[in-house]
């Protein structure tokens, strides 16, 4: 098992570089829209001296290969750059807006897990009943909606029409986070970012259960007496759950990725709508050192999932056969 | 005093899309105890579903125990409630099935599944269910026991699992065990183990055992009754002696003829029985053995034939059984001389 | 709850029918005479004796998967012969003579946003815009992901790793993201959504086909096959293609709907497609700060997306279950 996590993490090294490769490739003079000095300094002008000083800063004059390692070096000690637009180090912008989006993912995995898991298990015991049709339907709809009309349609119902009808006494906010951070604020962004994770996390529950309960030992477990709750919650359930967690896991990486536009709909001032902005500010440093983040904590949790795989599956984490 | 198992008119039909499966079709049989009654036939003949229906495990939909008498000890188990039959379950009968590394749990340990029976119907609490689980894996002849009990299914051998799942069978002490095919995804060295293992186990506990089986070989070492079926009814019912020595059915003819036996072929042809079993939706009118039978005459196309006492306690369902002249005949596809 | 009635789908609602044969669907290949495994040739179930026979069979019997297919011909329909009637019977998508930000009525189904423009229309037009996109980016990422996985499968080794892992470098990056960042360098345009979703999407439809081939280049029964002779071309076309190439069809078509939202995301982000160009993605955005005055502008766009996209995965679903031999009726 050692020797499993060993081997995973060897293989997130040149994935990491990849990554890293394709970043700084992506800032190559030439491939990016205008003057990088300019990009840097804005519409001021520019005198020589300035113009030297940026240069080495930047190591603009040095050979390709030599910048990346530059980039690589300076990742390594934690160091992102300087916003262009701001007066500001990246990594400051960034933990500042880093927990909020931290906030709004683990709500959104919250009631990925509570309601996926559960209707998707109800849905396989009930196989073919109403409720289980209406899960099905609803969950294909659910992954067909775009994320983002989901949340104006949010915004909308709940919180422009639902004040008209009652007169301004029901309501819930539709933008930013509050001041302070309160619940009412979340409620909102977090179901329209987990909409449909939850009806994935549903789907798969579902298939699963229905694949566990059609194994022959579940037919072992009813020959012993045992009653519908016991087999259904003990015996599929505990095989079934191995790949949903699995999933559920995998999904905090599309959750962070999601969020961008989740954030910009409701304005909410996490790290994919600072990367966003940034976008549009050819704040290159910001939007480079928001996405290495970002990755780097998706593959981390990846890595997480798999070793939880190995260590739930007793199959994978007691390896072979004795005699 | 009443048999242990008293089996009257059994059937057990499914009602699916395409026609009534007619799975189980009046199979009746009578076991007492500490006795065995191997029940053979080919894949589809209904033996696995006598034996489901016996434990009331028939998935309804789309199946139903339609007609017949059930009794244990006495008691019907048809007109049991739900909660009664879930006590018999794994406690007065047990079951074990043919593939033993699908048929246990992967995510839990050995030892846990074989005490998880034994805190169900003998309200041991956790300590005295695993210490006894231990004891049951010695029993069975696991070495090691101790450890081996907290291990994981994969980690034992197929030969180790299916003593396991006899432990497991055998925990609450049942008045019957059933086993389904239970060597037949074995090794060949396994399964003279394995069977040796549950006759020395049957002396022990003085539990009765049903053999379902299509291996005649197995049959003939333990069976103390043997009942032969085909598409659903009973064919031929009685000692193994009897059924061995002096069979009166073609179709068990057929049976005994399929064994390769290296003492009676020099030319050393296999002789096998012409055709497939039938369809259970599309069973042949008359004998559902008809087709395949040559002996088949006009009255066996039209008229189903009976399970008539031929000799004592000897029954067979052929229209000819009980003609004298109607004696033991070829019924394979290939010229052989039986001695 | 009843005893007997136990779970549904236990091992034995396998109704003893036929009587089962050992090897499951037994059908042999006529040159080796071995056994052919189950989808690759004749499926002994229908009437129907082909794969692709049997499949269109099972797919007609899934009303939601025609009710899709129905609804991708006509919106398709609609969309490519626009030019023919939108502009007699409603506008053009572009002309801006009307009063801006009328609510839906009979001259105007959709309404009129706030350049004056007829919002039917522009959701007609925009379905060129998500259609050819949908489509065409798939059909790029299917290109190289098909080579790719090929490659990757059949030959091992290296080449495997290396493709593989640069499929990882891709996996890292979560979808939005790098699209996004993706189109900043390359500058945001109608052509270059193409280019971004087709590049994304290749890595899956690598995966996907890769493992295809390997689980049928580890078979038996490709052994088999070699041992009596069998060539490489032979292998490859009656016994690796057919297996392979179903998942194909289902994830592709999955993928354009998953490239019709990826569009809309990255239009509503302004990363796409530009004004005046009808998207549906770009109409979104313009929604937004007209929310409370005109929620019609929101609806249809998105009603647009939900129902074509729910078509596709509708179909994909469909043709999955109608592919997939496991599933007996």
């Amino acid at each position: 098992m050692l020797k499993y996590v060993g081997r995973r993490l060897l293989q997130m090294i040149p994935v990491f570089l990849g990554v890293t490769l394709i970043l700084f490739a992506l800032r190559i003079p030439g491939f990016l829209p205008g003057d990088p000095i300019r990009l840097i300094t804005g519409e001021k002008p520019v005198s020589d001296a300035l113009r030297a000083q940026i240069e080495e800063e930047y190591h603009l004059n040095e050979p390709i290969w030599k910048q990346y390692v530059y980039y690589v070096q300076s990742l390594l000690h934690g160091d992102l750059g300087k916003s262009f637009q701001k007066n500001r180090d990246v990594t400051d912008i960034l933990s500042e807006k880093f927990p909020n989006t931290i906030r709004l993912a683990f709500a959104a995995i919250l009631i990925e897990c509570f309601f996926g898991i559960l209707t998707g298990i109800i849905s396989a015991v009930r196989q073919y009943t109403f409720w289980d049709v209406s899960v099905t339907l609803s969950t294909s709809i659910l992954v067909a909606m775009p994320v983002f009309w989901l949340g104006m349609l949010m915004q909308i119902f709940f919180g422009i029409k639902l004040k008209e009808w009652t007169g301004g006494a029901i309501y819930l906010p539709i933008s930013g986070m509050g001041d302070p951070p309160d619940i009412q604020h979340l409620i909102l962004p977090a179901i329209t970012l987990a909409a449909v994770s939850t009806a994935y996390v549903a789907r798969i529950m579902r298939s699963q259960m229905l694949e566990a309960t059609g194994q022959d030992y579940i037919r072992t477990a009813e020959a012993k007496g045992l009653s519908e709750r016991k087999v259904v919650f003990k015996h599929a359930l505990k095989n079934a759950l191995i790949p949903v967690v699995t999933f559920i896991g995998i999904d905090l990486g599309i959750l962070m990725g999601g969020a961008i536009l989740t954030e910009t709909v409701f304005s909410w001032p996490g790290v994919g709508r600072e990367i966003y902005l940034a976008v549009g500010q050819r704040d290159w440093p910001v939007v480079m050192g928001g996405v290495i983040i970002i990755v780097l904590i998706v593959m981390v949790v990846n890595l997480v999932v798999d070793i939880s795989y190995a260590w739930l599956d007793p199959r994978i984490r007691y390896g072979g056969a004795a005699e | 005093m009443a048999a242990l198992l008293e089996v009257k008119d059994l059937k057990t039909h499914f009602f699916t899309r395409d026609g009534v499966v007619k799975a189980v079709d009046g199979v009746s049989f009578v076991l007492e105890e500490g006795h065995t009654l191997g029940i053979v036939g080919e894949s589809g003949s209904g033996k696995s579903v006598t034996a489901l229906s016996l434990m009331r495990l028939i998935p309804d939909p789309p199946g139903k125990i339609v007609g017949g008498e059930i009794l244990l000890r006495g008691e019907s188990v048809l007109e049991m409630d739900d909660e009664q039959v879930r006590a018999l379950r794994g406690d007065r009968i047990a079951m074990i099935f043919q593939d033993p590394m699908t048929s246990l749990n992967p995510v839990f340990r050995v030892g846990h599944q074989i005490a998880e029976a034994l805190r169900l119907h003998k309200n041991m609490d956790k300590k005295s269910a695993d210490a006894r689980a231990v004891e049951m894996l010695e029993l069975v002849g696991l070495p090691n026991a101790a450890d081996r009990a907290k291990d994981y299914p994969h980690q034992f051998s197929g030969g180790m699992r299916q003593r396991a799942m006899i432990a497991m069978a055998l925990a609450c002490d049942p008045d019957i065990l059933i086993a389904d095919e239970p060597t037949t995804a074995l090794d060949v060295t396994i399964q003279a183990q394995i069977l040796e293992l549950m006759i020395e186990l049957q002396q022990r506990t003085k539990a009765a055992i049903i053999m379902i089986t299509h291996d005649l070989g197995v049959v003939a070492d333990m069976a103390d009754n043997v009942m032969v079926m085909y598409a659903g009814k009973q064919v031929e019912y009685g000692t193994a002696d009897d059924v061995f020595y002096r069979p009166l059915h073609p179709y068990t003819w057929g049976l005994l003829d399929s064994l390769p036996r290296h003492d009676i072929d020099e030319k050393g042809q296999l002789c096998p029985i012409i055709g497939q079993p039938p369809s259970l939706i599309d069973i042949p009118p008359g004998c559902s053995f008809h087709p395949r039978c040559p002996h088949a005459k006009d009255v066996c196309r039209t008229r189903v034939p009976e399970l008539v006492e031929i000799e004592p306690a000897h029954l067979s369902a052929c229209h000819f059984s009980s003609d004298p002249a109607f004696r033991r005949a070829p019924v394979c596809a290939v010229d052989t001389e039986v001695k | 709850m009843s005893a007997d009635k136990r779970l549904p789908n236990g091992p034995y609602d396998r109704t003893p029918t036929e009587p089962l044969d050992p090897s499951g669907h037994a059908v042999r290949d006529e040159a080796t005479q071995l056994p052919v495994p189950p989808g690759a040739g004749e499926v002994a179930q229908s009437a129907n004796r082909t794969l692709w026979g049997d499949a269109w069979f099972r797919l007609r019997k899934n009303k939601l998967a025609i009710a899709g297919l129905i609804w991708i011909i006509f919106i398709t329909t609609a969309a490519v012969t626009a030019d023919l009637w939108v502009p007699k019977f409603f506008a053009s998508p572009t002309s801006t003579e009307f009063a801006s930000l009328e609510p839906p009525s009979a001259e105007h189904p959709f309404g009129t946003d706030r350049v004056g423009h007829d919002v039917f229309s522009r959701v007609v037009y925009g379905a060129r815009v998500s259609l050819a996109v949908g489509i065409l980016a798939v059909g790029i990422s299917l290109v190289i992901g098909l080579i790719l996985g090929a490659i990757s499968g059949y030959y091992g080794g290296l080449t495997d790793s290396f493709v593989m892992r640069t499929a990882d470098v891709f996996f890292a990056f979560p979808y939005t993201l790098f699209a996004v960042v993706l189109l900043a360098v390359l500058g945001p345009s109608y052509r270059n959504v193409f280019i971004a979703i087709g590049i994304l999407g290749w890595p899956s439809i690598a995966r996907v086909f890769r493992s295809s081939i390997l689980s049928v280049k580890e078979n038996e029964y490709t052994d088999a096959a070699h041992a009596m002779g069998a060539s490489d071309f032979r292998i490859m076309f009656r016994h690796i293609m057919p297996n392979a190439v179903a998942p194909i069809i289902v994830y592709g078509t999955m993928s354009i709907g998953g490239a019709i939202i990826a569009e809309a995301a990255l239009s509503f982000l302004g990363m796409g497609v530009q004004p005046p160009t009808p998207s549906w993605g770009l109409m979104l955005s313009d929604a937004r700060s007209l929310m409370i005055p005109a929620p019609w502008l929101t609806i249809w766009p998105g009603f647009a997306i939900l129902t074509t996209v729910l078509a596709f995965v509708l179909m994909g679903d469909g043709l999955r279950d109608a592919l997939d031999v496991k599933l007996k009726d």
